[in-house]
């Protein structure tokens, strides 16, 4: 008789997820996380609007700049956080002695990289959206519509899935856990600082407005949602002006399309360091 | 049956196994004993396919490793000397993370858990935290663990280690009724005592080599005169240890309590003056003969060159 198709949850993401609601790093850092960006809503939005009292008129845009910082504020803890939630994932079942565990189990090293993987992004996606009630507190005045406030959401998505392959990739290299925090936060320095550090050295020398390193923008995984930030705020002609001085001219297409060229790319490297990752612990068995 | 054909392992440029070759037949309980370093833990993890041998082969009942070792995993059943535990995790629900990632799933899984639990004992503390478990349970957990896929082939590194004689007894008699079920059980230890009771082969490694393998009266029958020679004292150990060193004849040294156990490479007339110069020495010999064979005694005429003193199991020498 055919077996029927029955869609069975990982069960290394299974047992993580049993194993964080047992305990109370999730509820807290949800706390952690919402708190720190209602306060800067609430007090940037308060402080907006004494602005506005004592000015004598009432300039909605600004909210849009509170909005913008709360964002701003958001992505960067997904982005530092990203890293930590799957860094100590492998390193930590190798040192404990469970991941040989897994393997003699019958699970294969991909199956625990995507397990590890799943429920990290698990978490980012729960933390992300518990925020929207965060991310509306200016815009209580309008601004933005709700429809362009979950694309912001979703735009922070793909940079921390960036964040959590680096450190499984550093958690499938390293012995250990501290090791792997290490290399994973020095990896996600690399790719948010060289892509602008480049083009920035490079530009006194390439003075014919061709210097190509500009390109490299779009690997940098804050990219897309200033891009995307700067579209909300009507600010587009700033990332123009920013490229232009660094010294690529002629560059209306990559500059049009840079916010969905650099997500790409963000899902592209992320693919990379999962795949990277993958053959680190399959040549450990070597 | 399981079988290492010309198996070598190289860590960089370090010979960690050079060419074994093992026979292990169905239903043997199998020893394999050497000292620390000598490739024991590589040698049960090739087999388990947690590792990959940079030379030769390992067969299972006819199969080989396949790809990625997939063979080996789903044959053989594995005990790590430290068992690997979860915090915040339910014996139960350890028990059916490991058979989910063996492929049961739902109620079979479940049922299959709860029968493992019931056989090492552990199914009244199915609701307990792994970590609140006591060594010798987290150990029959692991065993527990191991058989979830009913393996052919259980390889169990150091099993015995950290255990008190009590749940060692318990352990042991577990394992035998696993042999006589007929489940091929191999055994690295460093527990001469553990293995001389319980296995029905032997294989002794010492520095990445088989230096004596087969059935263990056979191994045990190849006493030679070569056998260490036992001097028990009433006291005054240290001043004879000291002494004992000084003989050029003299090449290793093992203490336990009063009775030192050295290994002689004199003729019976060179044994005749070490007892003399010994009883001179105003050295109370209550005392001195050569041993009957033991797995103790072979392995340490076999293994441990330049070595001058070896704990024997463990006990330790203390200073008078």
């Amino acid at each position: 008789m055919k077996k029927s198709f029955r869609l069975q949850l990982n069960p290394v993401t299974a047992k993580d997820l049993k194993v964080t609601f047992r305990g109370h790093l999730l509820p807290v850092l949800f706390l952690v996380v919402n708190a720190c960006l209602f306060t800067v809503g609430i007090l940037g939005t308060l402080g907006r609007m004494t602005g506005m009292e004592m000015a004598g008129r009432m300039d909605w845009r600004t909210f849009l700049y509170v909005y913008a910082m709360i964002v701003m504020v958001e992505f960067v803890i997904i982005l530092i956080t990203s890293p930590s939630q799957t860094a100590g994932s492998i390193a930590l079942e190798t040192e404990s002695g469970t991941y040989d565990l897994m393997l003699s189990s019958g699970l294969t090293p991909i199956r625990v990289l995507f397990g590890k993987l799943l429920y990290a992004c698990h978490n980012t996606v729960l933390i992300v959206f518990s925020t929207l009630p965060a991310l509306l507190v200016p815009l209580v005045y309008g601004g933005l519509t709700l429809q362009s406030v979950l694309v912001t959401l979703l735009f922070m998505l793909p940079a921390a899935l960036f964040g959590m392959t680096i450190g499984l990739f550093a958690s499938s290299v390293s012995r250990s856990a501290a090791g792997a925090f290490t290399l994973s936060y020095a990896i996600l320095i690399a790719f948010v600082i060289v892509p602008v550090l480049i083009p920035f050295l490079l530009r006194p020398v390439v003075t014919d407005g061709n210097n190509i390193a500009v390109y490299l923008l779009a690997i940098d995984p804050l990219t897309p949602i200033v891009t995307l930030l700067a579209g909300e705020l009507g600010e587009t002609g700033l990332i123009a002006d920013a490229i232009k001085y660094l010294g690529l001219t002629n560059a209306d297409m990559f500059i049009n399309r840079l916010p969905l060229i650099s997500m790409g790319m963000t899902l592209l490297i992320s693919v990379m360091f999962f795949v990277l990752s993958d053959v680190a612990l399959l040549s450990r068995e070597k | 049956m399981l079988e290492l054909k010309g198996i070598k392992k190289f860590y960089n440029r370090f010979l960690a196994l050079d060419d074994l070759n093992l026979k292990i037949e169905e239903g043997a309980l199998f020893g394999f004993v050497g000292p620390n370093g000598a490739g024991k833990t590589t040698a049960i993890k090739i087999m388990a396919g947690l590792l990959t041998p940079t030379e030769g082969v390992v067969t299972i009942n006819g199969e080989t490793s396949g790809v990625d070792n997939e063979n080996l995993k789903k044959m053989t059943g594995y005990i790590p000397d430290s068992p690997g535990i979860y915090r915040n995790l339910k014996v139960s629900e350890y028990m059916e993370f490991f058979a989910n990632c063996s492929g049961l799933e739902g109620l079979e899984a479940r049922k299959r858990c709860e029968s493992l639990l019931t056989e090492v004992g552990l199914l009244d503390r199915e609701d307990f935290y792994v970590e609140a478990l006591s060594r010798g349970m987290k150990q029959r957990l692991s065993l527990a663990r191991a058989l979830i896929k009913d393996p052919p082939v259980l390889l169990m590194d150091e099993p015995a280690s950290g255990l008190d004689p009590r749940t060692r007894y318990e352990f042991k008699q577990i394992i035998s009724e696993l042999c006589e079920r007929g489940k091929t059980i191999v055994i690295s230890s460093h527990i001469l005592a553990d293995i001389s009771e319980l296995c029905t082969d032997v294989a002794i490694i010492d520095q990445g080599k088989i230096v004596m393998n087969g059935k263990l009266n056979d191994v045990m029958n190849q006493v030679t005169a070569g056998n260490p020679i036992v001097i028990s004292l009433s006291s005054k150990v240290t001043q004879a240890v000291r002494l004992l060193r000084e003989e050029p004849l003299v090449s290793s040294l093992s203490i336990k309590h009063n009775d030192i156990m050295i290994r002689f490479g004199g003729r019976p007339k060179d044994e005749a003056e070490l007892l003399k110069k010994l009883v001179e020495a105003g050295l109370p010999v209550r005392n001195f003969s050569r041993e009957k064979g033991s797995l103790e005694s072979i392995f340490m005429q076999l293994t441990g060159s330049g070595e001058d003193r070896i704990i024997s199991s463990s006990d330790d020498f203390e200073e008078e």
